[in-house]
């Protein structure tokens, strides 16, 4: 025989093994399926029909089926466990479980193929897929005997799905909770501008229930600024119809047409809402109150006009009286004194007017202010004053403060205040149903007053402040006991507008 | 691990297997058992082995032209071998697979 004989019998001898092989375990029941050849193609036969129904179960069933050893060897699986793990078949059976589970996870495997000897146990458990992503599932796990086997079945359900709807669900409450707790409006419109949520405030602060109405009809906007917001015109169906066709805003003044809400200013935020697939589903709208923030700064424009007001009143006041001053000043040590003295009253009035808060002052704390510079602490009798309780309002500070002022320089220089034996007396009271205030100051114990006192500027002064800025009268009697000066003058009624007119007013 | 986890055991050379097997059945489950246990104790590390369910795959029994299940296939190293039947006698499947005990 040559060699190509001797190969060509091995090869028959293989195949003659072979098939004794197959015959002997068809024989001796170590098969439990056939492969027959059919029309279309291979068939299986089992030969344990009973199998098949409960096979077509297994097989087609919507969770993952496992057939595991007590050692954790994948004895079985279906197809659909081999989807959940994106992972095909062949490389599942045969490998143990722990091979496809996350690895912090494998203790507790461990744990469930140990309880699954003796009872059904469940648990949840993240699988690793082949692409190394997780997919979290349910396994449930019981004995199986299969003839002297025993083996642990697993039934595997993916729970992806429902994570995920937790997680929305937990996203819902969460959303929830933040409009419960917002204070000011937060509203959420669908594409067709209908209201789909509220925060709480909003629903209570309107007085009606929102959901399901139109944001136009719930809300009417009248926007401040119709050219900031960029929509053409000021109602809630425009600017509603911008944000929807996915513009942001920030920042609108607003005020809403409603009766809960007249006369109040909002600030309103909007911008589009857009689901996973980037599509427009709606709007989200805030408003937030500054009713009280507009007030303030309204408030205090006026008051920072008002401020300029009065400074400015008082430069061409002090800028008169420097220029009176210099004209009626010998020299220039003398216009010293004087414009010194006349500004340090100026500002005393405005010290006063400061403590007071441009609000109200006592007659009395005004006198006290003006005199005490002339008054010797250790004879109070130099300088008393007496009368009721009077406020004056604030206008009437500096006038009156330069007024006592004048008269009490004049003092100092030829009357009660330049000797030691001088006396001063300042009287006030109301007349005429409290319509008319009238001051008394009365110099005694001073030098004898000659001469003609009526040309200085002092006394012009005098008589000016009272007539124009008080709309009273001055009369000043210098008799040779001293000078009696009488101011009459009707109570002044707070107006607000600062300084009188006649000191800005006074020139020559 | 067995204590033939070493080249001798597996002549120095890597196997490559297939089991077919159909599904559930009794023999087959036994099959997948007895058959990876062999491997893992004289052959770690030197094989690749893949188990093939016909009830799921039934087109591979006419490429390998099977007649009834469980079939083991060894497919490397030469010659290529079949050995049918739940695989429980480990003497006779180790010879089949040409692997000294």
């Amino acid at each position: 025989m040559d060699e190509d004989q001797e190969f060509e019998l091995d090869e028959l001898r293989r195949r003659l093994a072979e098939a004794e092989e197959t015959l002997r375990a068809i024989y001796h029941g170590a098969v439990d399926a056939l492969v027959v050849r059919g029309p279309d193609g291979p068939q299986i036969f089992t030969l344990r029909g009973a199998q098949e129904p409960y096979r077509a179960l297994v097989e087609r069933m919507n969770e993952g089926a496992l057939t595991v050893a007590p050692d954790g060897t994948i004895l079985y699986s279906n197809r659909h466990f081999a989807d959940l793990l994106g992972c095909s078949l062949e490389r599942i059976i045969g490998k143990p479980l722990a091979t496809f589970v996350a690895p912090h996870e494998s203790p507790a495997v461990e744990a469930l193929l140990a309880d699954a000897g003796g009872r059904s146990v469940r648990r949840e458990l993240a699988l690793m897929r082949a692409d190394s992503s997780m997919v979290p599932v349910l396994a449930a796990a019981g004995p199986l005997v299969i003839d002297d086997i025993a083996a642990l079945l697993l039934i595997v359900t993916d729970l992806t799905a429902q994570k995920h709807s937790e997680e929305v669900a937990a996203a819902e409450r969460f959303a929830r909770s933040i409009l419960e707790q917002a204070t000011d409006f937060v509203l959420v419109c669908d594409r067709a501008g209908r209201i789909t949520k509220a925060s709480w405030a909003a629903e209570r602060l309107l007085d009606v229930p929102v959901i399901g109405q139109l944001f136009s009809e719930a809300m009417p906007l009248d926007l401040a600024d119709v050219g900031q917001a960029g929509v053409p015109d000021a109602s809630a169906d425009a600017f509603l119809a911008a944000v929807l066709a996915g513009k942001s805003f920030h920042g609108i003044e607003t005020r809403i047409r409603h009766d809960n809400l007249s006369g109040r200013h909002f600030l309103m935020s909007a911008g589009p809402l857009y689901d996973n697939e980037a599509h427009g589903v709606g709007c989200i709208l805030t408003l937030t109150d500054i009713t009280d923030r507009k007030r303030a700064e309204e408030h205090q424009t006026t008051l920072i006009a008002e401020l300029n007001h009065r400074v400015k009143n008082i430069l061409a006041v002090v800028q008169s009286v420097a220029w009176q001053t210099l004209s009626n000043s010998a020299s220039l040590a003398a216009f010293k004194d004087g414009f010194d003295g006349r500004l340090k009253a100026i500002s005393l009035a405005h010290d006063v007017l400061t403590q007071i808060r441009w609000g109200h002052v006592d007659l009395e704390r005004l006198v006290a202010q003006s005199l005490a510079p002339y008054g010797d602490p250790q004879r109070k009798a130099k300088v008393a004053w007496s009368g009721p309780r009077l406020l004056l309002p604030a206008k009437a500070v500096v006038p009156l403060s330069m007024v006592l002022h004048e008269l009490s320089t004049n003092a100092a220089k030829y009357g009660a205040f330049s000797t030691k034996a001088g006396r001063l007396a300042l009287t006030w009271q109301l007349l005429d149903n409290d319509t008319n205030v009238q001051l008394t100051w009365t110099e005694r114990g001073g030098p004898p007053l000659v001469g003609d006192h009526h040309a200085g500027f002092g006394t012009k002064l005098i008589s000016r402040v009272i007539a124009y800025d008080l709309h009273g009268q001055a009369d000043l009697h210098f008799e040779p006991e001293g000078l009696r000066c009488t101011l009459a003058f009707p109570m002044p009624v707070e107006s607000g507008q600062g300084l009188g007119p006649a000191l800005a007013r006074i020139r020559r | 691990m067995g204590s033939h986890a070493n080249d001798t055991g597996a002549n120095g050379r890597d196997y490559v297997l297939q089991l077919f097997v159909t599904g559930h059945t009794e023999k087959s489950v036994r099959a997948v058992r007895n058959v990876t246990r062999l491997c893992e104790q004289h052959l770690h590390g030197h094989y690749d082995l893949k188990v093939v369910d016909l009830y799921q795959q039934p087109e591979l029994a006419a490429e390998h032209q099977l007649v009834a299940a469980p079939t083991l296939i060894k497919t490397l190293p030469f010659p290529p071998r079949k050995l049918i039947g739940d695989m429980s006698d480990s003497r006779r499947v180790l010879a089949g697979l040409g692997i000294v005990a």
